[in-house]
């Protein structure tokens, strides 16, 4: 039994397919692809696969991590190519490897934020290093004010409609979207967001790009 | 050409028709098809928030650039998701009101068989199969040039009486008093186009499987479904087709499911042999295969064991006494059933699934008991092991009686009394028995238009601008605002449903032909009435009127 992680993109339309469509998605491919995948051992088997934390619906990504199982030795340098021709457009494998650092030690994200709003990027970035209070989804699923500030490492704005942002990845996972919630609530109602996740890092805030 | 699917995609993704047409059309060197479904409403609010025509899917160019919209109604419920996509894409509703700017708007499926209640809004109606028919009207459209900028000013018109021309077509503006339109039958099913390269979807759909079509037809002849008359004769695949297709497609899509398909998987001739090659192909690749629609006896239910799962079991008796299923000529023995049920039992499964109808013609309360008593007799059974517990669940809709059948002069049993009906039911079963029933309006306004006539046009618009959408999703149903369009339009819906049609009325549909005739129709509603079975096509030729039917000529009868 071999673990093998893929590094992919998900964009264009494809960013509006759901965490567990994307599932769906990676398995047909890989069954397409003719691949030797390991089952799990249930009632009900189902091939072993994971992504490394979850990509918000309408959230493109360049640094999405999917981890999977297979039997059997399978030669690597194609992999790739062979699953970009049995993927949907809109997902692109750009690296295979055996094995692979712990996804627990991703700490951080990072996502470039396209603006669409009357109020300007600086203004956000004065928001965000002071206090915005959203109302966040708790573990329980019901909302509680939250105040977002802490959760953003670093925000920087490049250009008039563009901001970067680096958010924890871990207790808690703030999803991009609460940003844009923030804008709409303190800002802008009627700004427009796209998000597009650009980088991983790890505790010490080194990109987690490396696959290994 | 759009190809377009008046409900959700997840409801529409799941058609096999959607597939095959869509793969027919794709083939041709000159044509392309796409999809559109309708939204939902959140994203039709956008749509219309945002002025975004509404687009086909996979170019995301807007509907009324298109040359030919192509509809399937698959449900009577969803006629007003029709007009609202129409209404979203900004094309004109009703046929009068559109020019050779607009795209064609045609129509098939099985509410084709009464074409009338929507003949104002739709161009041109297929009726029966497609697969042939929309090749040969991509192919005349090709040549007439209709869809050219510099087209002839009545480009429109001449390409619709061409069409009309083509056998299994019907246009209302250009049809004529008296003729008939016969329906359309591909009759060499292993040579029909079938998509071995299926879409593979990327969200989660209700069948999410590939759908192998074993035949179509059904000789059993039951008095109140509708496909089983409309869909003569019986025309088999052969197994080594179904093999081929079956591997290509799930090898091509990556599916983990293979789905049989019929009226009636049982009665396939070649089923043991192709679920042994499936089963053993399927197994070492973890694909599973499920077999519906199969008949109730214990033989069957040994062969479901050998594909290997245990998900639902479901058998439909329609009816709970001997009785009601000789009129409705469900030849289905009670001791068949509880053995398929007791073998079920035996061999691990941990519950099985009854559906019913109520209101079926001459339904009396000792009838209704019976299907209490039924599921009691099942429930026994599922107690001959103590140790494990067996879930039963019956339900039961409500009958509509439907064009083409032996009981579409019959009166639907109204709303009111249904509810009575479904509640003796529930009272006469027992409590460790789980009883749904579907809800009987909606039944009611299925019934309105199944057997409408072109008036009802009127009543369908009217609905729709009230803000009826969606009309077989419960929490978007709404029967006071139906009742308001009929009344609005000066139209008694009761008129349609619970009239007793006389035997020589001429009926909206009379002019459709799915090639069964009105005297075997009358022949079986009167042995109905006696409580007469009749047998099944393959024992014994009932004289239907269909033509080309392959058990007479075998039978040489």
């Amino acid at each position: 039994m071999i673990n093998l992680r893929l590094a992919y993109h998900k964009t264009g339309r494809a960013r509006f397919l759901s965490h567990l469509d994307t599932m769906r998605v990676f398995k047909q491919a890989l069954t397409r692809a003719g691949l030797p995948l390991r089952y799990t051992e249930g009632f009900n088997p189902h091939p072993v696969l994971s992504i490394a934390l979850p990509l918000g619906v309408g959230v493109e990504s360049v640094t999405e991590r999917l981890d999977f199982g297979v039997t059997d030795n399978i030669s690597m340098g194609t992999l790739p190519a062979k699953l970009n021709a049995a993927l949907p457009e809109g997902f692109h494998v750009t690296q295979a490897v055996v094995g692979g650092r712990p996804v627990s030690q991703i700490a951080y994200a990072r996502y470039e934020i396209t603006v669409d709003s009357q109020a300007a990027p600086e203004q956000a970035a004065a928001l965000f290093t002071t206090s915005a209070v959203v109302q966040k989804r708790s573990k329980k699923k019901d909302c509680v004010p939250t105040d977002i500030v802490p959760f953003i490492k670093e925000i920087t704005c490049r250009g008039a409609q563009c901001l970067t942002v680096t958010l924890t990845a871990r207790d808690p996972i703030l999803n991009p979207e609460y940003i844009a919630e923030a804008w709409r609530t303190y800002l802008d109602p009627e700004a427009a967001f796209l998000f597009k996740r650009t980088s991983l890092l790890d505790g010490d805030g080194k990109a987690f790009d490396n696959l290994i | 050409m759009a190809f377009c699917f008046p409900d959700t995609y997840e409801i529409g993704m799941s058609c096999l028709g959607l597939r095959i047409l869509y793969d027919a059309v794709n083939r041709l060197p000159y044509a392309w098809c796409e999809r559109a479904f309708a939204p939902w409403e959140d994203m039709r609010a956008l749509l219309l928030r945002k002025k975004i025509p509404l687009y086909a899917l996979e170019s995301g160019d807007a509907l009324r650039d298109f040359d030919i919209l192509a509809f399937t109604l698959q449900t009577e419920l969803s006629y007003t998701n029709v007009l609202s996509m129409l209404d979203l894409a900004g094309i004109p509703l009703r046929s009068g009101e559109r020019d050779d700017s607009h795209p064609l708007v045609m129509a098939g499926g099985p509410c084709a068989f009464n074409p009338e209640p929507l003949a104002d809004f739709i161009d041109l109606f297929v009726i029966g199969e497609g697969e042939e028919v929309i090749v040969e009207l991509a192919e005349l459209f090709r040549r007439t040039d209709a869809h050219c900028a510099s087209a002839a000013p009545d480009a429109r018109r001449n390409l619709l009486t061409q069409a009309a021309a083509l056998p299994g077509v019907y246009v209302p503006a250009l049809h004529t008093e008296g003729a008939v339109i016969q329906k359309r039958t591909v009759l060499d099913l292993d040579g029909a186009s079938y998509p071995e390269k299926p879409i593979a979807v990327g969200t989660e759909i209700v069948h999410d499987r590939v759908m192998l079509e074993l035949f179509r037809g059904c000789a059993r002849g039951c008095r109140f479904c509708q496909a089983g008359h409309t869909n003569r004769p019986v025309r088999e695949k052969s197994p080594g087709t179904l093999a081929h297709q079956a591997k290509a497609a799930v090898e091509s899509a990556g599916a983990d499911e293979i789905g049989l398909l019929s009226l009636s998987t049982s009665d396939y001739s070649g089923l043991e042999p192709l679920c042994e090659e499936l089963v053993s192909w399927c197994r070492p690749k973890r694909v599973s295969l499920s077999l519906p629609s199969l008949r109730a006896d214990s033989f069957h239910v040994g062969l479901l064991q050998k594909t290997g799962r245990k998900t639902g079991l479901t058998f439909a008796p329609e009816a709970g006494s001997a009785r009601l299923r000789d009129v409705i000529n469900k030849n289905l023995r009670e001791e068949d059933l509880l053995s398929a049920c007791a073998t079920a039992f035996s061999n691990g499964w941990n519950g099985v699934k009854l559906y019913f109808m109520l209101g079926l013609p001459t339904e009396t309360n000792e009838d209704l008991r019976a299907i209490a008593e039924l599921c009691e007799r099942v429930w026994r059974l599922s107690r001959a092991d103590k140790g494990r517990s067996v879930r039963i669940t019956a339900s039961a809709s409500c009958f509509v009686p439907k064009p083409h059948t032996p009981f579409q002069w019959e009166p639907m049993v109204p709303p009111d009394e249904l509810r009575r009906r479904a509640a003796l039911v529930k009272g006469a079963m027992r409590r460790q028995i789980t009883f749904h029933w579907h809800e009987p309006d909606t039944a009611y306004l299925e019934c309105a238009l199944a057997r409408g006539d072109r008036r009802l046009g009127a009543v369908v618009e009217r609905a729709y601008r009230l803000g009826c959408r969606m009309d077989g999703w419960s929490e978007c149903f709404s029967m006071e605002r139906w009742r308001e369009a009929f009344a609005l339009e000066g139209l008694d819906p009761d008129s349609y449903t619970l009239r007793r049609r006389e035997p020589d009325e001429a009926l909206p549909w009379s002019h459709i032909s799915c090639g069964v005739s009105a005297e075997h129709l009358k022949r079986e509603r009167d042995k109905a009435y006696r409580g007469e079975t009749s047998v099944d096509c393959r024992t014994g030729c009932m004289n239907c009127g269909i033509e080309n039917c392959l058990q007479k000529k075998e039978g040489g009868e």
